[in-house]
């Protein structure tokens, strides 16, 4: 089964996930699969189609995450949408090598933007900032 | 344990036969005796006395234990001497007479101890007094009743027993008595049995697998964590325990505060400081909860709204799909392939490759097409979330996520001003209190305000912790799932079963841990309260009971939540006086919970207490308070007090409750001594307790002491 794996981008992000060990009290993701989607989707909305460039630089820790846990935690819609979205064609839905590759690379992409904010926030209050971007998302 | 009656024969300053009778009282109620010695008569002996009885010990003389005889009848012996010490108990109501004697000779100018400290039962019959050696069942029976760690705390000498409590001092300290009391060698001893399991079953495992380095890497490291693991969980509860106290020691000292300003002209500035105070705690809480809210929307969001964009396109193929008939998937992919392998058309029927080739191809071009199970599932909750009129559709949850966010984000900036004017406003009134015209009130605010530090840095400290504790539970998990996959490659089941016995001796020991934190908790806690109830209703100077949660002795806490050991005089009795009730008050509804739940430890009945001096280093002020707490706290009190505490407050706050009194008649030749001195009143009668004998034996005249009822 295919394996999504966390990128170089994300370093300054983990600590937003429950399960680090340098989580803070404003961790806003319960899994690093659920951190994974919520950046490849706010990647996909920064950069559109082109934004799926493949990217070479991923962590050792967490681990990658293995395609069933994001189909357990019912994230694998997200992933489904996001690949017919780009590719327009059902085909991509059966591929899940390209399907996990695509979600690394938005991910990346949500990844650069993200931290580009929190270097501008203060980290205490960096979830105001994810919800702000949620809200304006939201009223597009 | 409750006495019915105490005779001394010839036992250390009492000469001939002594008996004290205790009133007959019913459970509900309370007995006084008071007894009125002078100074150095002997007041201590009954106490002495009491120990010889009840643990066969020599007080000292373990050398010449005849020396526990009485000296005038020693010197007046001519051959066999005989003292001892009997009492009848009332135990469960029934009762229960017993003596330990000492027999001695006297050969020459020596004596010669000629029989041993043995106890024995005395059986009351028609004919006279049986007495029956005992085997050890009554001494056995008594250790249970008082255990020994705990006799200083039931019969006690003031002072002597005040130091105890505050250092954990002493022969026996109060302290091992009540690590007894809860038991907690046994329990020690459970969790080191199975720690030793633990390390055999780990041992074992470790030597069977001595062949599979990674496995042996992996389990070392694994118990290495499982240990930080405990330290990181007993740092976080006694954080936690801090907290605790801190949060006390701040609604304690508010209190103090609003207290200490009642009817001054700080009055109105102190109780808005708590009030505000209070609105901060409120708003602080309502902003952690906000927060908390705003995570979960966040995260629960799942990224869905920066996904808009690409609904239409979506829904657009997954419409093509359900026209082309492949979605939903009637026939999924795994099917096909099994009919392929097995050379049969969908409908059952058997195909030949050669003769029905573009039937064959026809399958294998359905194959290529249909859906794996997953796929399907994820597709149809896909499109069904795409459908505008769907109640959970994506557009819908879109609006409520924002729709929330936005109102939570409001409702926190709200409390965050909020917040800060109450910041301000709290600054001002502790800086207006601050002037030092308000004497004691000043140095509370400021210890206040340490304390709100204090426990800024204790949230922190627990935050680090419980961070670092999920990190470690996440190692020990990864762990174990590693050596569990090992384990099944290598096909060693005996490693599996080693392992799974190691993990269940583990889990024994952590509950018996838990089990015994929970014990001492839960005990902690009922001593502080009923202490606190107690001494803190008496005291008038502003400090407050503690007890410490590791060794349940007492302390007190200073207004300004210090807590203090060095303390003194009637103050400390008090305490003492509390600690000893509520102990005991406790300890008997600990043995009936135990003998409820089955477990064998047997019913305790009340108590008796025997307070030596309680007076001695206590003024005026609180000797009063001191006889005023005793009336009515205990089933049998026995208070042994010399004629100079015998004092107007005392008398007045003890008399009227004192169910029957004793003197201890002193005699001696001393001639530096008058018996005027040593007249004491009782119920308006004179009472002395000095009588004063001729030294017809050349300076060698023994001094004694009777004791007669007061009637």
């Amino acid at each position: 089964m295919a394996v999504i794996k966390v990128p170089k981008e994300a370093e300054l992000l983990l600590k937003y996930c429950r399960p680090s060990a340098n989580r803070l009290p404003n961790a806003c993701f319960e899994t690093y699969a659920e951190f994974m989607i919520f950046a490849a989707c706010f990647g996909f909305h920064k950069t559109g189609i082109d934004g799926n460039q493949p990217v070479s630089e991923f962590m050792d820790q967490p681990y990658p995450i293995d395609m069933a846990i994001f189909k357990n935690q019912n994230l694998f819609p997200h992933i489904l949408l996001l690949g017919l979205a780009l590719t327009k064609a059902h085909d991509i839905t059966q591929q899940e090598e390209m399907l996990a590759r695509m979600i690394e690379n938005y991910a990346t992409k949500g990844c650069i933007e993200l931290t580009k904010l929190l270097k501008k926030s203060i980290p205490e209050s960096f979830h105001i900032e994810l919800s702000i971007l949620i809200r304006e998302a939201a009223s597009m | 344990m409750i006495f019915k009656e105490l005779i001394l024969k010839d036992f250390l300053s009492f000469k001939g036969l002594n008996r004290i009778t205790f009133p007959n009282v019913s459970e509900s109620k309370s007995s006084l005796v008071l007894v009125l010695a002078a100074n150095n008569s002997g007041k201590t002996n009954i106490i002495r006395a009491l120990r010889f009885l009840l643990y066969g010990d020599f007080l000292g003389h373990y050398k010449d234990p005849y020396k526990l005889i009485n000296d005038g009848t020693l010197n007046e012996a001519k051959s066999n001497i005989e003292a001892w010490v009997q009492a009848t108990l009332i135990d469960n109501n029934k009762p229960l007479t017993f003596r330990r004697r000492i027999q001695a000779i006297k050969v020459g100018n020596n004596y010669k101890v000629i029989s041993n400290n043995s106890l024995d039962k005395i059986i009351h019959g028609p004919k006279g007094d049986k007495y029956e050696t005992d085997g050890g069942r009554i001494e056995r029976n008594l250790r249970w009743l008082v255990p020994e760690g705990l006799f200083d705390y039931f019969y006690f000498q003031g002072e002597e027993l005040g130091r105890q409590l505050m250092e954990g001092s002493g022969k026996m300290s109060i302290e091992k008595g009540l690590s007894m009391l809860l038991h907690k060698d046994d329990w020690k001893r459970a969790i080191e049995n199975v720690t030793a399991v633990r390390g055999k079953f780990a041992q074992d495992l470790m030597n069977l697998v001595s062949s599979n380095k990674e496995y042996q890497r992996i389990l070392q490291s694994s118990e290495t964590f499982k240990l930080k693991e405990k330290q990181c969980k007993d740092d976080l509860e006694k954080a936690l325990s801090e907290k605790k106290q801190t949060e006390r020691a701040f609604s304690d000292i508010s209190d103090k505060i609003i207290e200490l300003s009642k009817g001054g002209p700080s009055q109105a500035l102190a109780e808005l400081l708590k009030k505000r105070q209070n609105e901060w705690r409120v708003n602080s809480r309502e902003i952690d909860n906000l927060d908390g809210r705003i995570c979960k929307v966040t995260g629960d969001s799942k990224g869905i709204p920066f996904l808009a964009a690409a609904f239409d396109t979506a829904k657009e193929v997954l419409e093509k799909m359900q026209a082309e008939n492949l979605l939903p998937a009637d026939i999924t992919e795994g099917f096909v392939e099994r009919l392929l392998k097995r050379q049969k058309c969908i409908c059952g029927r058997s195909l030949h490759p050669v003769a029905d080739r573009n039937e064959c191809k026809h399958v294998e071009e359905y194959r290529d097409r249909s859906l794996s199970a997953d796929v399907n599932a994820g597709l149809l909750a896909l499109l069904n979330s795409l459908e505008t009129s769907a109640k959970h559709g994506y557009k819908k949850r879109i609006t409520d996520i924002a729709k929330l966010l936005s109102e939570l984000t409001v409702r926190r900036q709200q409390c965050i001003v909020k917040q800060h004017d109450l910041n301000q406003e709290i600054q001002d009134i502790e800086q207006q209190l601050s002037d030092p015209i308000f004497g004691e009130i000043t140095k509370l605010v400021q210890k206040q305000r340490e304390l709100s530090n204090r426990r800024l840095e204790i949230r922190n400290k627990i935050q680090g912790l419980e961070r670092a504790m999920q990190e470690i539970k996440r190692i020990v998990a990864d762990h174990e799932e590693k050596l569990r996959k090992l384990a099944r490659d290598s096909d060693i089941s005996k490693i599996k079963d080693l392992t799974q016995y190691k993990d269940y001796a583990q889990k024994i020991e952590e509950l018996i841990n838990a089990s015994l934190k929970m014990l001492q908790r839960s005990f902690h806690e009922t001593m502080q309260e009923s202490v606190k109830e107690y001494y803190d209703r008496v005291v008038t100077d502003g400090t407050r009971a503690y007890i410490d949660p590791d060794s349940l002795l007492p302390a007190i806490m200073s207004p300004q939540g210090e807590v203090r050991k060095n303390i003194g005089g009637g103050q400390l009795q008090l305490l003492v006086l509390s600690h000893i009730i509520s102990l005991c008050q406790l300890r008997r509804v600990l043995h009936e919970q135990l003998s409820e739940i089955g477990v064998g430890v047997g019913k305790l009945d009340d108590q008796s207490f025997f307070l030596d001096s309680i007076f001695a280093p206590a003024d005026d002020v609180y000797a009063k308070d001191v006889a005023n707490f005793l009336h009515g706290k205990a089933r049998q009190v026995l208070l042994l007090l010399a004629s100079q505490q015998w004092h107007d407050s005392v008398r007045n706050a003890i008399e009227p409750y004192v169910d029957k009194a004793y003197q201890f008649l002193y005699h001696t030749a001393n001639p530096k001594r008058t018996e005027e001195e040593y007249i004491v009143k009782f119920k308006n009668k004179d009472i002395p307790l000095l009588k004063l004998i001729a030294d017809n034996n050349k300076g060698n005249h023994c001094a004694y002491s009777i004791i007669k009822e007061i009637k």
